[in-house]
């Protein structure tokens, strides 16, 4: 009979959903309002898909879609997106997120693999030369990408030409594409536009999202333990092979800035039902994505990786759990003073 | 006085709502109906009456005879006629019925003695003695836990104890009376920890008491000096449950009790403040037959510390409390209690609050069970560093073997994982579940074990009888034909000799015969002793 506090599942996921605006924002003003729009088109379409699914499990409808863990799965994916991607992209993601990574494992809970992950996979793996597209930075300089601008990318009425002409690859593919071409860190960089500490506007970004993990942290929705140790291990790898060798791999803070680093340490590798769980198990998970992120990045198919490092340890984190718990109190045997 | 230096593992600040009895005196209540004492006191032996329906007894007359080291006998705790012997709703969540001695009280209340020195009351008693008198006097753990307070003390005295702790804490929200009983009667405590200090003769005595009570930490600060034991008292932060015997330790002492050992093990002894007044009441040869329970919560108009007869039942004391209403009783604490099924059960010695509150239409309920998202806030303010939710994935799929590996039985049952969980999971419910799932696999185990050994008992018992009875035979046989070769040889007159060495031969099958019958009687006796043992 004992008594629950006021902490429930709607209230943790609702924290979450607050504390990503400052990053949403960001995004929006460097690359113009498609990020809101996409939220636009990914909310309404997740809680329809899962209702569906919920209607034909026979399962409440208003308790499940009230835990807004499925409009925090929508967010998540919207904010991964590239700026201009096309509406019929954004819901196909979004529905393979709810319907298949999340609702058809037993909803809530049961699924082994952070839903907007895999809605972001898929649509990598099948439409690779849109997933990679970004627009140049704006907000900085001036205007943004116009909301009638990103409305007709994305809804498919624009001229195809236009989208192509606006769009380019992202800092950290940049990077990658003048790398493998033989050039040095700094000749790379001196090609691509200036920011100031790593892409521009990325960095502004990311420093967004970390604003909104540290609310995260601070009001005790998530503990530091995974988002701190991504951030480490990330750091750490690139600070090994910056050492070994400045002219060819890019300093621990470009990193630590680029791509979408914070929004998957504090918003993505947090997600419990994913994670590990125990306080070791949950550091070595972290520093797994950040590793792997850094590998990838660095040596991968791919610009940037989160989602396929998350995956990848999310297949371990039931292993993890299962080699580091705690020892109990009384556990360890009692040395005599 | 100082501040506790050490701490443990999470916990938790659930609201405290002490303020409705924390300041109201511990009041006497006068039985006048009737009072019903049950047999079981909280350990799974069952005590034996041992006066009979109409007898007159007299308050503090012993009412039981237990022969189980682990069980104490019950008490009158008023003048009175026994009425009836029989069973009747017990203090327990399921509501079961326990055989009880039911008393017609002539309303009488509790005693407040004369205070006596303690070493006078010690005179010329060894502490078998004095462990004996507590026993007799019905003395268990008055905290909750209900372990028996000799039997403590005992295997306290078997290992040298170090530390004696004092409890003091009372970490669950809503309950004052240990509060009340350290305010209003710290003498009898501190005299009760003279009698535990001349029995253990502890290297150090502690008395831990959460920050929330700092009338009760002032009160205990000036009665300590006044005694010549070396008492001090500890001020612990108020955090539940740091009144558990392992977490209070932790924050004493900085050392853990070893899995599946007992405190004792490692020199250490605790005792519930108001568990120590009652051996100083015992030690006056006045036997444990009230205790202070707080009766707080809105569906009471006179919330309060009240002092009442151990077997009171629960409605008498509400009706006392101004309580008109349809309420729901929680017995014990909000965090450990447990609703109380039938109001006609009666207070037991383990029984320190009863919540009050007026029923609600059960479709208001607003807490709803979702699934478990690993958020592992449980981990987080697990005491015993446990991992509430693998446990729980582990009870959910009645997978009990795996939930013992997850260290299900160094769970206390706090509750703490259960207040904190997002997804309004009744956690404890589950391991509570496991856990009786498990002893009831285990007692099966060992009764099957009984019963096989039983079997071969028998089998082995009937094949002996068997040869036994053939061996008889034979030597009766061999014996009627020696006889009949002497008789012979008698009447073919063949002289004495022989007839002596039949009679010789007779004697030794004879004593063969007895021996054999000796060696089948002693196997027999052990089977017998065995049974009687079950």
């Amino acid at each position: 009979m004992t008594p629950h506090n006021s902490s429930t599942t709607s209230k943790e996921m609702a924290t979450v959903i607050l504390a990503m605006i400052p990053g949403l924002f960001a995004l929006g003003w460097i690359f113009g309002p498609g990020v809101w729009i996409h939220s636009a088109i990914a909310v309404p379409t997740v809680i329809i898909g899962e209702a569906i699914i919920l209607l034909m499990r026979g399962r409440p409808l208003m308790q499940e879609i009230g835990d807004l863990s499925a409009i925090l799965t929508a967010l998540l994916l919207a904010a991964s997106l590239p700026p201009l991607l096309p509406w019929w992209m954004v819901v196909l993601g979004t529905l393979f997120a709810i319907m298949l990574a999340k609702q058809l494992y037993g909803g809530l809970g049961q699924n082994p693999f952070n839903p907007a992950m895999v809605g972001y996979v898929i649509l990598l793996i099948s439409f690779p030369r849109e997933m990679t597209s970004w627009l140049p930075p704006a907000g900085l300089e001036g205007a943004a990408i116009s909301w009638p601008t990103a409305a007709a990318a994305i809804f498919g009425t624009a001229n195809p030409e236009l989208i192509d002409a606006l769009s380019g690859a992202t800092p950290l593919g940049g990077l990658k594409a003048s790398l493998i071409q033989g050039l040095t860190l700094n000749e790379s960089l001196q090609q691509l536009p200036d920011g100031i500490l790593a892409g521009p506007g990325w960095e502004l970004i990311n420093l967004a999202f970390l604003l909104g993990g540290a609310i995260l942290i601070l009001t005790r929705t998530i503990s530091w333990h995974i988002p701190v140790s991504v951030l480490v291990g990330l750091g750490g790898m690139a600070a090994i092979f910056h050492a070994i060798d400045p002219d060819s791999y890019a300093t621990p803070l470009y990193h630590l800035l680029s791509g979408g680093i914070m929004l998957g340490a504090f918003f993505i590798a947090t997600d419990p039902v994913t994670a590990s769980t125990t306080p070791m198990g949950r550091i070595w998970f972290g520093a797994g994505v950040g590793v792997l992120d850094y590998i990838i990045r660095t040596w991968g198919g791919y610009p940037d990786a989160v989602a396929f490092s998350v995956l990848l340890m999310n297949m371990f984190a039931p292993l993890i759990d299962h080699f580091t718990q705690p020892t109990i109190y009384g556990g360890k045997e009692e040395v005599e003073s | 006085m100082r501040d506790a230096r050490y701490s443990f593992h999470g916990g938790i600040h659930p609201p405290e709502e002490k303020a409705l009895t924390r300041d109201l005196p511990i009041t006497p209540f006068k039985n006048r109906g009737e009072v019903v004492i049950s047999l079981n006191q909280g350990i799974r032996a069952v005590n034996r009456p041992i006066v009979q329906v109409g007898d007159q007894v007299s308050k503090g007359q012993r009412l039981s005879e237990c022969f189980n080291p682990l069980t104490v006998p019950v008490h009158a705790p008023c003048n009175g006629t026994v009425i009836a012997i029989e069973d009747r709703p017990f203090t327990h969540p399921s509501g079961f019925h326990s055989p009880a001695i039911v008393l017609q009280a002539t309303g009488c209340g509790p005693d407040s003695p004369e205070p006596r020195p303690v070493s006078e009351l010690l005179k010329g008693q060894n502490p078998e003695e004095i462990v004996n008198q507590i026993r007799m006097a019905g003395i268990i753990g008055l905290g909750g836990a209900g372990f028996p307070t000799a039997a403590k003390l005992r295997s306290g005295t078997e290992t040298k104890i170090e530390t004696l702790i004092l409890n003091g804490m009372e970490c669950e929200p809503r309950i004052t009376c240990d509060d009340r009983l350290m305010r209003e009667r710290p003498q009898e405590i501190i005299r009760g920890i003279e009698v535990l200090d001349h029995l253990l003769q502890p290297k150090e005595i502690l008395i831990g008491i959460e920050d929330n009570k700092p009338e009760a930490v002032e009160a205990m600060a000036q009665a300590i000096q006044q005694s010549d034991s070396n008492i001090e008292v500890i001020r612990c932060p108020t955090l539940y449950p740091s009144g558990g015997e392992k977490q209070l330790i932790q924050l004493l002492t900085n050392r853990e009790v070893p899995s599946g050992k007992h405190a004792a093990q490692i020199g250490i002894l605790m005792q519930n403040v108001a568990t120590t007044a009652a051996i100083y009441r015992a030690m006056m040869g006045q036997p444990l037959t009230h205790r202070v329970v707080t009766i707080t919560g809105s569906g009471v108009d006179h919330p309060g510390n009240y002092e009442a007869a151990i077997g009171t039942p629960v409605h008498e004391l509400l009706e006392m409390c101004g309580c008109d209403k349809t309420v729901s009783v929680t017995l014990g604490g909000p965090m450990m209690g447990f609703p109380l099924q039938d109001l006609n059960s009666p207070l037991t010695k383990i029984s320190n609050c009863l919540i009050v509150e007026p029923q609600e239409e059960p479709s208001k309920s607003t807490t709803q069970t979702r699934h478990c998202i690993r958020c592992a806030a449980c981990s987080d303010v697990c005491p015993a560093k446990l991992l509430p939710q693998q446990l729980f994935w582990a009870t959910q799929a009645r997978d009990f073997d795996d939930a013992e590996q997850l260290h299900l039985f160094d769970c206390i049952e706090c509750g703490c994982c259960t207040h904190v969980c997002p997804s309004q999971i009744p956690l404890v419910d589950y391991y509570r579940h496991a856990k009786g799932v498990l002893r009831n696999q285990q007692q099966e185990g060992i009764k099957a074990e009984q019963a096989r050994k039983r079997h071969e008992f028998r089998d082995t018992r009937l094949q002996r009888e068997k040869e036994e009875k053939a061996r008889k035979l034979a030597a009766k046989k061999a014996a009627l034909k020696a006889k009949e070769e002497a008789k012979q040889k008698t009447a073919s007159d063949t002289g004495e000799k022989d007839e002596k060495k039949a009679a010789i031969e007779a004697a030794v099958a004879r004593s063969k015969a007895k021996k054999a019958k000796a060696q089948a009687a002693q196997p027999l006796n052990q089977e017998s002793n065995h049974d009687a043992a079950q």
